[in-house]
Order: structure tokens, then sequence, then C-alpha cells
């Protein structure tokens, strides 16, 4: 938000236009807030705080797409 | 056998070649912070673009439960601190503060330090062991939180690509038995 400070005066102005600044958001104001719902998806999609997700195994042999992958391997998902 | 390639049991394949939320052709000019990538042109929701929380809290049957979107942890917290942070447009800031709130540096070497003692010091090597350990490794992203995660190799919740975080919870904290969600 220090990077895109725009972005942030265009959220907090959204929230400003829906709560009206003399109470603080509540749950029922969050589907009236889709550009700050819009914010949160692109700051995980921006930078994902774990790039490589989280670790799985296969449990049995498979193959995807035409690979190969044997049972116990472990798959890293690079969400990045 | 990948590609006339033997993939040993244990070794972790890398599969990727580029990342998910840096497909350009999911996600055009994926390097640029732009929020508008997610509306359609009135300023909905588009739900077209696939959603990133799909995939950062974990896909398949490890998942954080307790972390969405949607979830408390992020709207109250993020539009909670929009609302009172600093700023021409926000009137809930506590203005008898302003002015004696630490800065944004203050804030930014405060977290570095593990959100312990004082950044102009370096406070780490100064701690216990005890407080070492429990010094949370935070990223240097946007966003902290906790991670909670749970592997349940018995849970008979069977996913399908698209299934959201929300519905996994709702069907594992329900209790049901076997539950397919396609």
């Amino acid at each position: 938000m220090t990077l895109y400070q725009g972005v942030q005066k265009r959220a907090q102005a959204e929230i400003d236009r829906v709560v009206g600044g003399n109470r603080l958001p509540d749950f029922s104001d969050f589907d009236d807030l889709p550009y700050l719902e819009a914010m949160i998806k692109e700051l995980l999609r921006w930078n994902a705080p774990t790039p490589l997700g989280t670790s799985h195994a296969v449990m049995e042999d498979d193959v995807y797409e035409g690979w190969f992958i044997p049972a116990g391997t472990t798959l890293l998902e690079n969400i990045w | 056998m990948v590609n006339s390639y033997h993939n040993l049991t244990s070794h972790p394949p890398s599969l990727h070649h580029r990342g998910i939320f840096h497909d350009e052709t999911v996600y055009p000019d994926s390097h640029a912070f732009n929020p508008g990538r997610f509306l359609t042109e009135d300023g909905k929701i588009d739900p077209s673009v696939p959603d990133p929380e799909q995939r950062v809290f974990g896909s398949g049957r490890r998942l954080v439960l307790t972390v969405s979107t949607k979830s408390p942890c992020f709207l109250t917290g993020i539009t909670t601190g929009f609302a009172r942070v600093d700023s021409s447009q926000s009137r809930l800031c506590l203005s008898p503060l302003r002015g004696f709130l630490p800065s944004s540096t203050f804030y930014l070497r405060w977290m570095r330090t593990g959100g312990l003692g004082f950044p102009w010091r370096s406070s780490r090597k100064t701690l216990s062991g005890t407080q070492k350990r429990h010094i949370p490794r935070y990223h240097n992203q946007s966003i902290l939180f906790y991670p909670i995660l749970f592997e349940q190799p018995s849970c008979a919740v069977r996913l399908h690509r698209e299934t959201s975080i929300r519905e996994v919870g709702d069907a594992y904290r329900g209790g049901v038995g076997e539950v397919f969600i396609r």
C-alpha cells in the first residue's frame, strides 16, 4: 500500500462512501465493497505469502498430462 | 518416467516453468498491482477471473481453513485498518494521536525485529532463547497471518478444483462422513 497509494486511496474512498466515516465497517458492508475485495485478491495474487503453496504427497501412482508421478512423490505447487 | 527421464521417488519434480499467479495468459501484466483486473467494467467482482483465494491457502486436502478473503481476519482487519489509517479521507482516525504515531519506517523496522524491542537496536540479539523461538518469521509481504494448517488423511471431503475454501470448511465442520463436492 505504500507503493500503490492510489489503490489505497480508492479503497479508502470506497469504505468511506459505504460506511460513512462515523462507524467501523462490519460484515453487512462487505458485499458493498467490491474494490476492496478485488484489492485483497490482488494482494494475494501479486505477492503470495507462500510462493510454493503447501506441499503435497501423492498417495498412489498417477499420470497427469502425460507425466508419470510415482506414489510418495512430494509435489510443490508453484503458485507464484 | 517423465519424458524418458526417471523421476525418483521423494524427489520433488519441478513441473512448472511459470507460476500460477504470474501466468500472463490468466493475469495479463501480472507484475503490476492492479485490483481492477478482478473487477468488471461496472465495478463488480468479475467471476471469470480466477480467484487467487483458491490457490494461495493451499489446495487439495490441506488447506488453511480459518483464513480466507471472506473471513473476519481479512475483511475486518483490512477494512478497519483502512478506515482508521491516518489520511485526509478518513474521519475515524484518533485525532489526538495524529502526529504522535510512529512513522511507517518505525513500523517496518519494528516488524523486522519480530515486533519485540526497539527497532533502533538490534534487539534480536539480546533476546533469550525462549523468546527467540517465539519470534514469528514474517515474510516481507503486505499481509501477515498465522496459517492454521490441518491435515486429515481420513477426511472424506473430495475436492474439485473449483471448490471454495468456505465450502470445504462447512463440510468439514459439519461432521459429514462422506462429502463429495463437485
